[in-house]
């Protein structure tokens, strides 16, 4: 228990000051007999030969874009090819130490990275392993490719050339390509060398890694994890944020079952430019990034410049890192010295350096000074150097040869697209391993609680129990969770607030006693790092469950709900999965920044499944749902409804497991006049107009509870307007841009000839959320609705307005932008 | 103060409604929202309510009167308020056709009770989507609906209380009828004239007398059979003992009839066309079918049967003095408007009792309606020596089959053909039904004949 660590007032006050100790820079020094000992021969040479790989397919793409034409090759390159010609040495040195069970994740400029890694991994796997690998790859389908028209004189050999034209088929968007060609060049990756997926937001990679690193950490896997990120991405908050989470003392202190920190390294592949903008000089502060390790932990973060020129200098420090790494006492931060000879991009006119400064680094070319270096040292000949140079201009040009032939390297059609969108899983466990756990389900102090609890809210005679005697909203999401952290061993679950407070609306109360550390755990108030770092978890192989405790936070983690979450399942052509669920608890009461509903955000963005549910009933089986299944889930959580007991399934919420159908809203009232559809609270708002409505004005509305955002099945509202003809759609989300606003077009669209009149959204007005004390200005209430029916719909006789919903106003408010 | 009660606007297109019926009388105590009369426009039937408190000192139109739209048509003041009355008359009513008064001299005080219409600012028809479909099952034109949605939307509700002033079918007539236990007669006794099981007509004659209590047989009188009555008497009894008659009957689909009606009578006056009746129409189609059929536009002398070419058409008319049938002679050439004009100036004449006998007589097929008065099919005596007649039921729906279960009530007009066996036989008649039938169904072609 974190109690455990106490502060003491009187020594945290006493005179000291931090000491920063030293951070190495440059510090290699070459010696060719250490280095041939270590390596062998062969294998300094082969370094030379992944250098002029890496070099001539940035050669190649170059030519392909400035001049549409590669050794007489001609193509027409549609998309980005962010280069990284110069930076070689760095990478082929960073993945000589390597093993395919480590992990690199990268950024928008690793196609050298991608081929160094998986160069170095053939050279470390045997044959018989390559192969299964390259024939089970997408059935086979890049293979055969190779095997046909790329045929190498070995299976390694052959092993290259897939890896050369598996990577160039995924930059020009082939099917024969890494991800089917829907990553393209800054998302390229193959994972089963340990080349992992890279990212087009600057400093993506930061939190994924780190998550990566944390699933084998949590798991006990193999390897290490490296981000490798730019310098630039260093001013960015995500990044910060995965560095200090990567830091947290708890791995040390509290994790008692599973000491030490998740293997992560932060590589800095420091090229001096963020695009056009210097870092150093210019942009930051911090003239070396080494140093910033320092800001971090006692430990510096182990941080150290290397010179990134010398392959062999990389070699050792990422050696000497993943040592460290290994042993738990990370993470690591490596400032990787280096320098692109080409412009960020194509369009890149350099306007940012000058000509004197690329010709002086040019002078200093890594691949011609380490070719140098070993003819020098007698390991090879500028003849042999020569001959290499001569199979590689050979390779790429086959390599382009078949990518550019449209019938040897097709696309995928539009269906494709659709058909990994989602991967629709059915996961109970992720792994067959045992679970751990600290104590049986049954023992569990909440599971006896709620045992006791009515799974019902009415008594037999149909009064409501207090609340204490209710099975609640929030029992649901214990018991959904602590079901599937039995059934699955990779399930974990963090998020500010979560062990001995049990979240701040007390949903995991008892998962504390129920489940060690390393699987239950408080992460800072870092949402960029919990959002990113479960996306990292859920793409290596593990599900996670991390949580936004209030909706108005989802702006914290934009990037990685929107651009990383809902991405890599469908950017990796199914290849990777994304079983990543994200609470997400919709305030009120707090005011403008923490009573925001967003479920418009996550609706509007292809590749989440999102959903809402109103009752304890819905909150189990949907939530089952969600953690089995291998999809990333935004799962909204009302704060209103917490305590909230179950109102509508007579039988009660099942203590067993079951599951809430897929897409399918639920109708909750039965009625003829008008349909009600309710989106989260706003449920029982509704229920209170339908009672109103009938008792007042002899209307019958049916009240149905869209509960899904995305799938959502049109059926149940259509065969309802059919009935009735008129819908009003209520939600706590503001008015403008809401998610209703979408259903309700839809409906206007699917049912119009039925409709008697326009689908209305009353939603919250389009202002800041009010203090508590005026929220009743700002939601929609039972008043809002009936005269919304009244002034929109169907003019009830004898109905004195409350709300002004007619037109003009309406126009107005519009016309006001609020 | 005496108040005029108008006749309400029925939707854009309305420009009259015909009285069918005063529920109220001079003398009557009426009070606003009673209604006082059962108006029909081309299109439906309504109920019209006072706008007005009082006594009714005057009804201005008879049952059958032509009322335009926000004109008055009833007077409401104190009881034995004297008001002298200056609306304009229709001919040919003379027992209530009020003296032209020169003046008015009660100060008739314009009633604002206008219908309300919330229309949209355009007055632009609007109506959703579903009032529209609403509007097409029910048969109900929107343009004289009553919108109550907002902003002068016509939504289902108004299209829904619309229809409920047509005779809806409960379902256990439909049923009835779909079982041909009976057939609905055009107005129930349901809300809203819902037909109920009850008001089904039988097919045969069914009426239980109910015993009463008053003195056997009851008060009598006795009228000499005389003039018109002694010769129909005589011709009646002749016809039937001399001849051998059956009747069969037929339905036509009357969709196009009530519809060619509708426009004649929204058509544009000049064209004289607004006076041609459902029975002109049939008439007319009876004039063209004959053509074909000179079997039954025939004399049956005895000892010969006389075919005539052309048709010359008997008209039966109830006049005050009896049944009279003028002659429209050549109708199988004439027009629709000039064969209806001349049965409404013959039967006029009739009715006058001014008709010359040479107009009363030479007649090869004869025509006789009992329609208006709810009568479905009947057994029209043979006016000899003709050799058939044709009597005119009313309109009724019919159960017809859409395929599947599915069966929708289409309006129907019976027609009962008495044929005399001895001149003519059961399938030449059935022929020349059928073809009738056919040509009743699509009149609009007869047109173009």
């Amino acid at each position: 228990m974190a109690k455990k660590i106490s502060f003491d007032p009187k020594q945290i006050r006493e005179k000291e000051v931090v000491d920063l100790g030293e951070i190495p820079v440059n510090q290699y020094v070459s010696d060719i007999k250490k280095e041939l000992k270590r390596y062998g021969k062969d294998r300094l040479i082969k370094v030379y030969y992944d250098m002029v790989v890496i070099r001539e397919f940035e050669t190649m793409l170059d030519s392909i874009k400035k001049e549409g034409v590669y050794q007489g090759i001609s193509y027409n390159h549609k998309g980005p090819a962010h280069l990284s010609a110069g930076q070689e040495s760095a990478a082929v040195g960073q993945a000589m130490n390597l093993d395919p069970e480590d992990y690199i994740f990268g950024s928008h400029r690793s196609h050298g990275e991608i081929l160094a890694k998986c160069l170095s991994a053939i050279d470390k796997m045997d044959d018989e392993k390559i192969e299964t690998i390259m024939k089970e790859f997408m059935n086979g389908e890049t293979y055969k490719v190779v095997k046909e028209n790329f045929d190498g004189d070995s299976i390694k050999d052959l092993a290259q050339n897939f890896i050369i034209y598996g990577t160039l088929a995924e930059i020009y968007a082939k099917s024969t390509g890494f991800s089917k060609g829907l990553g393209g060049s800054m998302h390229t990756f193959f994972a089963p060398f340990g080349s992992m997926p890279n990212n087009a937001i600057v400093g993506g990679s930061g939190t994924i890694a780190f998550g990566s690193a944390l699933y084998k950490k949590v798991n006990r896997k193999k390897g290490i994890v490296i981000a490798n990120i730019g310098d630039g991405s260093l001013a960015r908050g995500p990044v910060w944020e995965a560095m200090n989470m990567s830091t947290m003392d708890q791995y040390k202190t509290l994790w008692e079952d599973n000491k030490g920190a998740p293997p992560y390294m932060i590589n800095v592949f420091d090229n001096l430019y963020a695009m056009g903008g210097q870092p150093v000089g210019e942009t930051s502060g911090f003239g070396m990034a080494a140093r910033l390790g320092a800001g971090v932990n006692p430990q510096n973060m182990h941080s150290e410049r290397v010179d990134g020129f010398n392959p062999l200098a990389v070699a050792d420090a990422t050696a000497r890192k993943k040592e460290i790494l290994l042993k738990g006492e990370g993470p690591v931060l490596m400032d990787t010295l280096t320098y692109r000879f080409s412009g960020h991009s194509p369009s890149d006119a350099m306007t940012y350096r000058t000509k004197e400064e690329l010709e002086a680094f040019k002078a200093q070319d890594p691949i011609h000074a380490y070719g140098k270096y070993l003819v020098d040292n007698k390991v090879t000949t500028e003849e042999e150097l020569e001959k290499m140079q001569q199979k590689v201009l050979g390779k790429l040009k086959t390599a382009l040869s078949i990518t550019v032939d449209e019938k040897l390297s097709p696309m995928v059609d539009g269906d494709f697209i659709e058909s990994v969108m989602f991967s629709n899983g059915n996961a109970p466990a992720l792994d067959d391993r045992e679970v751990e756990l600290l104590e049986k389900l049954e023992d569990n102090a909440r599971v006896k609680q709620i045992s006791r609890r009515s799974r019902y809210a009415f008594d037999e005679n149909g009064k409501e129990l207090s609340a204490s005697r209710q099975y609640q909203y929030r029992d649901a999401v214990f018991e959904a969770m602590a079901y599937r952290f039995v059934q699955d061993p990779t399930m974990i679950a963090y998020g500010e607030d979560h062990r001995d407070w049990g979240g701040a609306f007390a949903c995991y109360r008892g998962l504390t006693e129920l489940l060690p550390y390393h699987r239950f755990f408080n992460s800072p108030i870092s949402e960029s790092a919990i959002v990113g770092s479960g996306v990292g978890y859920a793409l290596s192989g593990g599900r996670a469950v991390v949580e936004l405790m209030y909706c108005d936070f989802l702006g914290c983690a934009g990037d990685e709900v929107f651009n990383q979450m809902p991405k890599w399942q469908s950017m990796s052509a199914g290849v990777l999965k994304m079983p990543l669920v994200l609470r997400v608890s919709v305030g009120n009461k707090y005011g403008a920044q923490h009573s925001q509903e967003w479920t418009s955000m996550v609706a509007s963005v292809p590749g989440l499944k999102a959903m809402y549910p109103a009752t304890p009933y819905d909150v189990k089986g949907m939530l089952n749902g969600a953690l089995r299944g291998t999809d990333p889930v935004v799962f909204f959580e009302s704060q209103k409804l917490y305590g909230i007991g179950e109102q509508f399934v007579k039988e009660g919420v099942p203590e067993g497991y079951y599951e809430i159908p897929e897409g399918e809203p639920v109708k909750r009232v039965d009625g003829k006049d008008v349909t009600l559809i309710a989106l989260g609270p706003s449920l029982y708002t509704c229920m209170k107009a339908q009672k109103r409505l009938k008792e007042e004005y002899g209307l019958e509305a049916e009240v149905i509870d869209l509960r899904w955002i995305n799938p959502l099945k049109y059926d149940l509202l259509i065969e309802s307007i059919k009935k009735t003809g008129k819908t009003v759609l209520v939600t706590d989300s503001s008015e403008r841009g809401s998610y209703l606003q979408t259903v309700a077009a839809n409906l206007s669209r699917l049912a119009f000839d039925y409709l008697d009149a326009p689908p209305v959204v009353i939603g919250s007005r389009n202002w800041i959320t009010p203090p508590a004390e005026m929220e009743e200005y700002y939601f929609p209430q039972v008043d809002s609705i009936i005269d919304a029916i009244h002034q929109q719909v169907l003019p009830i006789a004898n109905r004195k307005i409350v709300r002004n919903l007619s037109d003009g106003e309406f126009t107005r408010q519009l016309e006001s932008g609020v | 103060m005496a108040v005029e009660v108008v006749m309400p606007k029925q939707g854009n297109s309305v420009e009259a409604c015909i009285i069918l019926e005063w529920r109220v009388a001079v003398g009557d105590t009426v009070s606003a929202g009673d209604v006082v009369c059962e108006a029909e426009t081309d299109k439906s039937t309504i109920e019209v309510e006072s706008s007005a408190d009082g006594t009714v000192l005057a009804l201005l139109y008879e049952v059958g009167d032509e009322v335009p739209v926000m004109s008055p048509m009833m007077i409401v003041g104190e009881k034995g308020e004297k008001v002298e009355i200056s609306t304009p008359k229709k001919e040919g009513i003379e027992e209530s056709a009020p003296q032209k008064a020169e003046k008015e001299e009660v100060a008739v005080q314009k009633n604002p009770a206008e219908p309300v219409r919330t229309v949209n600012e355009s007055d632009e028809l609007f109506a959703s989507p579903r009032a529209r479909h609403a509007a097409q099952d029910h048969g109900v034109p929107l343009s004289s609906v009553q919108p109550s949605g907002p902003k002068g939307r016509i939504i289902e509700r108004d299209v829904l209380a619309y229809s409920a002033q047509y005779p809806s079918i409960s379902p256990a007539a439909k049923e009835a009828i779909v079982n041909g236990d009976g057939f609905a007669p055009p107005q129930g006794s349901g809300i809203g004239g819902r037909i109920l099981l009850k008001d089904l007509l039988k097919h045969s004659g069914d009426t239980a007398a109910e015993t009463s209590s008053l003195a056997f047989p009851g008060e009598v009188r006795e009228i000499p059979v005389k003039g018109v009555r002694k010769v129909t008497a005589q011709r009646m009894g002749e016809s039937l003992a001399t001849t051998a008659q059956f009747t069969m009957t037929s339905y036509a689909d009357a969709t196009s009839l009530m519809a060619l009606r509708a426009r004649c009578k929204n058509s544009d006056p000049a064209l004289e066309l607004q006076n041609v009746t459902l029975n002109d129409m049939v008439m007319f189609a009876v004039a063209k079918t004959l053509q074909q059929f000179p079997a039954l536009n025939a004399h049956y002398l005895g000892d010969k049967i006389v075919e005539f070419e052309h048709v010359h058409l008997g008209c039966a008319v109830d006049t005050p003095k009896g049944l009279l049938v003028p002659v429209i002679p050549f109708a199988s050439l004439r027009s629709l408007r000039e064969l209806s004009s001349e049965a409404k100036r013959l039967a006029q004449k009739a009715i006058d009792g001014k008709a010359q006998m040479d107009e009363l007589s030479g007649s090869t097929f004869t025509v006789t309606n009992l329609g208006a008065l709810g009568i479905d099919s009947f057994t029209p005596v043979i006016n000899i020596p003709e050799v058939a007649i044709l009597g005119v039921g009313g309109i009724s729906l019919r159960p017809v089959g859409k395929g599947g279960d599915d069966v929708s009530f289409v309006p129907h007009i019976a027609l009962s053909l008495t044929v005399n066996h001895m001149a003519v036989d059961g399938a030449p008649g059935a022929r020349f039904m059928k073809a009738l039938v056919n040509n009743i169904a699509s009149i609009d072609l007869m047109l173009a004949l």
